[in-house]
C-alpha cells in the first residue's frame, strides 16, 4: 500500500466516522433534552 | 418519550425516539451494496479517484435527495398520510398524483419480493457455514455448491433438487412478516434498535479478523492484507488485465525485475490470450466519465433514494422532531458501514487469501456467494468467521427488506383502513407469490431477479426520485419545502441548500439516468428488454404481477372514499 492509499483510506474513513460521531452527539443531546428540561421545570 | 399526530387518518402510531427512526432508516439502507457492490467498485476504479467522486455524489446528490424525500414524508405524515401515494395526493391536491405515486409503493413491493429470495440465501449460508458444508476445496466446488443451493442450473431446481433453499425461504419470509405483524414501534423500531448495534458489532469481528490475516500463504508473499488494501485504495497502480479482466496488480515498490516476472508468469498461465498492462492514476480516473456515473449510481442506490421507505419512515416522525439531523446521522451511519468497514474487509480479503483476480471485476453475488465463502474457508477459523458474517449479511438485508414492505402496508391501511394483521396477510400474499416466481425462475442467469431488479430496483428508482424532486421543486415549491426540512431542526441547513436541490441535484440524476439509459437502450440493447419481447416466462410473468398489482393498487386508491373525504378537509395549504 502507499502512502497516498494510505492517506485516501484514512481521510475516508475519517471523514464518514467522525461525521456519524458528531451527528451521533447532537442527537443523544436533543434526545436528552426534554428530559433535562423536565428536571429543571420541576 | 412518546407523541402522537392529531390528524384526520394518521394512525394513533409514532416512533419512541430519534434514536429509533434513525437506526431504521440507516438500517434501511445498509443492505448488499455495502458489502458487495462498492468495494468492487472503488477497487476498479481506483481508491483515490472513486473517493473524490463518492463524497462529490454524497454532498451533492445524497443528502439533498434524501432531505426532500424526508421534508416530503414528514408534510405527509402532518396531513394524515403514510404512503408514497397519499404523499403525492396529500402534498399536490391532484388525481393524477396519487396514481403516479403508486410507483412509490409497488417499487419497494417488487424489489421486497427478491430480496426474500436472497435473504433465504443468506440464511442458509449461514447456517452452511456453521454446520461444515462449506469445507470445500477450489473454486468449481464453491461455484457448484451455488449453483446446486439456489438452483440457477434451470427453472424450478430449486424445488426439486434436494436444495435446503426452500427452507431458509420461507423462514426469511415469516421472519419479515412477524416484524411488520409487530408494527412500526414494536416491530421495526424495536428489532432495529437490537440489530443495528449487533450487525456493527460482527461487522468490526469480522474486520478484525481480515486485517489481523498479515500474508496468509508464504507460498503466495504478494497475497497479502496489504497489498489488498493498497489494490482497494491506492490512487495510482499498475494492474494487468487479460482481454479486458483484472488478473494481477504489480506492487508499487516492486523492482523492474519484479515487474518483469509477475508479467511474464501472467502471460504464462494465460497462453495465446490478450494480455495488457493499464496504469490508474488520479488525473486519469477524475477525466473518466464512467468513474463519475458509477460513484453517484452507487450514492444513490446505497441510501435507498426513491425506495418509497424514507417518505413512510419520516411520516411517523412528529412535527417538531429534528428530521435534518436525523436524515444526516442515517446516511453518515450507512457511510461508516460502507466504507469504513466494508471498504476495509471485503476485498483486502479476497486479495490476501485468492489472490487479485478472484477480487476484481467479480459481480456482486459473485463475490458475496462464491468467491467470499471460499475465501472464509481459506482462513483461520474461517467457518465460525463465515458464519457470522452471513449472518451479519441476513440482518443487513432483513432491516432492509422490512422497511421496503412497510409502504404497502401504511398504503393499504389508510386507503382500505385495513387493520394490521390484515394488512400482513395480503401484503404477505403478495410477496410470496411475486417471491416464489423469482426463486422458481431461476435458469437462463436468474432472470427473474435480474428481471425484477432492471426494472422496479432500478428504473423506477429513478423514475421515483424525479417525481419526489418534481413535487418539491415544482408542484410544493422549494421554499415550503426547506421550510418544512427546517421545522424544529438545530443544525443550521447549508446556504446555498435550495441552489443545490433546484439545479445541481436534478442535474446529477438527469446525468446517470440519461447514461444508464443510453447504455441499455442504445449502445447495447438490453437483455432485459430483449427477454420481454421474447416473451420468456421468467422475465414476462414477474411483470405481469406487477402490473396486475399495480391495478389492484390503483382500485384501491379509487374506492377508497374515507381517505378522499378526509382530503378534501385537509385541503387548506398550511395546516
Amino acid at each position: 500500500m502507499t502512502i497516498p492509499g494510505i492517506i485516501t483510506m484514512l481521510l475516508s474513513i475519517g471523514f464518514v466516522w467522525t461525521l456519524l460521531i458528531v451527528c451521533f452527539i447532537r442527537l443523544i443531546k436533543q434526545e436528552n433534552l426534554p428530559q433535562r428540561e423536565k428536571i429543571s421545570k420541576s | 418519550m412518546r407523541s402522537e399526530i392529531k390528524s384526520g387518518t394518521s394512525l394513533p402510531v409514532n416512533w419512541n425516539s430519534q434514536l429509533g427512526v434513525m437506526l431504521a432508516v440507516s438500517g434501511s439502507a445498509v443492505g448488499f451494496g455495502n458489502f458487495l457492490r462498492f468495494p468492487g467498485l472503488a477497487a476498479q476504479f481506483g481508491g483515490g479517484a472513486f473517493m473524490i467522486a463518492y463524497f462529490c455524489a454524497f454532498v451533492f446528490l445524497g443528502v439533498p435527495l434524501c432531505w426532500v424525500e424526508w421534508a416530503i414524508g414528514r408534510r405527509s405524515g402532518i396531513l394524515g398520510g403514510h404512503s408514497c401515494a397519499s404523499a403525492f395526493m396529500l402534498i399536490s391536491h391532484s388525481t393524477v398524483w396519487k396514481y403516479l405515486g403508486i410507483a412509490g409503493v409497488l417499487a419497494p413491493l417488487g424489489i421486497g419480493m427478491y430480496y426474500m429470495y436472497l435473504e433465504g440465501w443468506t440464511l442458509g449460508y449461514c447456517y452452511s457455514m456453521a454446520t461444515g458444508a462449506l469445507n470445500l476445496h477450489g473454486s468449481a466446488a464453491f461455484a457448484n455448491f451455488f449453483t446446486h443451493f439456489t438452483g440457477s442450473a434451470a427453472d424450478g431446481a430449486a424445488y426439486s433438487g434436494g436444495s435446503s433453499l426452500p427452507i431458509f425461504f420461507f423462514l426469511a419470509i415469516a421472519v419479515n412478516l412477524v416484524v411488520l405483524y409487530r408494527g412500526v414501534t414494536k416491530g421495526i423500531e424495536w428489532f432495529c434498535k437490537r440489530s443495528m448495534p449487533l450487525l456493527l458489532l460482527t461487522a468490526l469481528i469480522v474486520l478484525v479478523r481480515v486485517l489481523t490475516l498479515g500474508t496468509p500463504n508464504p507460498e503466495f508473499p504478494h497475497r497479502s492484507v496489504d497489498q489488498g488494501l493498497g489494490y482497494m485504495w491506492n490512487p495510482s497502480k499498475t494492474v494487468l488485465l487479460v482481454e479486458d479482466r483484472t488478473v494481477e496488480m504489480v506492487p508499487a515498490n516492486a523492482t523492474p525485475q519484479e515487474k518483469g516476472a509477475i508479467l511474464q508468469k501472467v502471460m504464462d498461465d494465460n497462453p495465446g490470450r490478450d494480455v495488457r498492462c493499464e496504469e490508474i492514476s488520479l488525473i486519469k480516473g477524475l477525466m473518466n466519465p464512467e468513474l463519475w456515473i458509477a460513484a453517484a449510481g452507487q450514492i444513490f442506490f446505497s441510501l435507498s433514494i426513491g425506495f418509497g421507505t424514507v417518505l413512510t419512515y419520516a411520516s411517523y416522525v412528529a412535527r417538531r422532531k429534528d428530521i435534518a439531523l436525523v436524515s444526516l446521522t442515517a446516511n453518515a451511519a450507512n457511510e461508516v458501514v460502507e466504507v469504513g468497514i466494508a471498504g476495509m474487509m471485503i476485498v483486502p480479503a479476497a486479495v490476501s487469501l485468492l489472490g487479485v483476480a478472484a477480487a476484481a471485476g467479480a459481480s456482486t453475488f459473485g463475490l458475496g456467494f462464491t468467491v467470499l465463502p471460499e475465501v472464509f474457508m481459506a482462513m483461520p477459523g474461517g467457518q465460525f468467521f463465515g458464519a457470522l458474517f452471513f449472518a451479519l449479511l441476513f440482518l443487513a438485508a432483513v432491516t432492509s427488506s422490512i422497511s421496503i414492505l412497510q409502504p404497502s402496508m401504511a398504503f393499504l391501511e389508510e386507503f382500505w383502513h385495513l387493520r394490521r394483521s390484515q394488512s400482513v396477510v395480503v401484503v404477505g400474499m403478495l410477496i410470496i407469490v411475486g417471491a416464489f416466481s423469482v426463486s422458481w425462475y431461476t435458469g437462463n442467469g436468474m432472470i427473474a431477479l435480474n428481471t425484477l431488479d432492471f426494472w422496479m430496483g432500478t428504473m423506477c428508482l429513478y423514475l421515483i426520485s424525479a417525481l419526489y424532486l418534481t413535487l418539491f421543486l415544482g408542484v410544493w415549491g422549494t421554499s415550503n419545502g426547506l421550510r418544512e426540512l427546517s421545522r424544529g431542526s438545530r443544525i443550521p441547513l447549508p446556504r446555498g441548500l435550495g441552489f443545490v436541490i433546484k439545479w445541481v441535484t436534478p442535474s446529477i440524476l438527469l446525468v446517470i439516468f440519461c447514461s444508464w439509459l443510453y447504455n441499455n437502450m442504445f449502445v447495447t440493447t438490453s437483455e432485459h428488454i430483449l427477454n420481454i419481447a421474447r416473451g420468456c416466462p421468467g422475465a414476462v410473468f414477474p411483470l405481469a404481477w406487477m402490473v396486475a398489482i399495480y391495478v389492484f393498487m390503483a382500485f384501491v386508491v379509487h374506492t377508497s372514499r374515507k381517505f378522499h373525504k378526509i382530503v378534501k378537509k385537509q385541503s387548506s395549504p398550511e395546516l
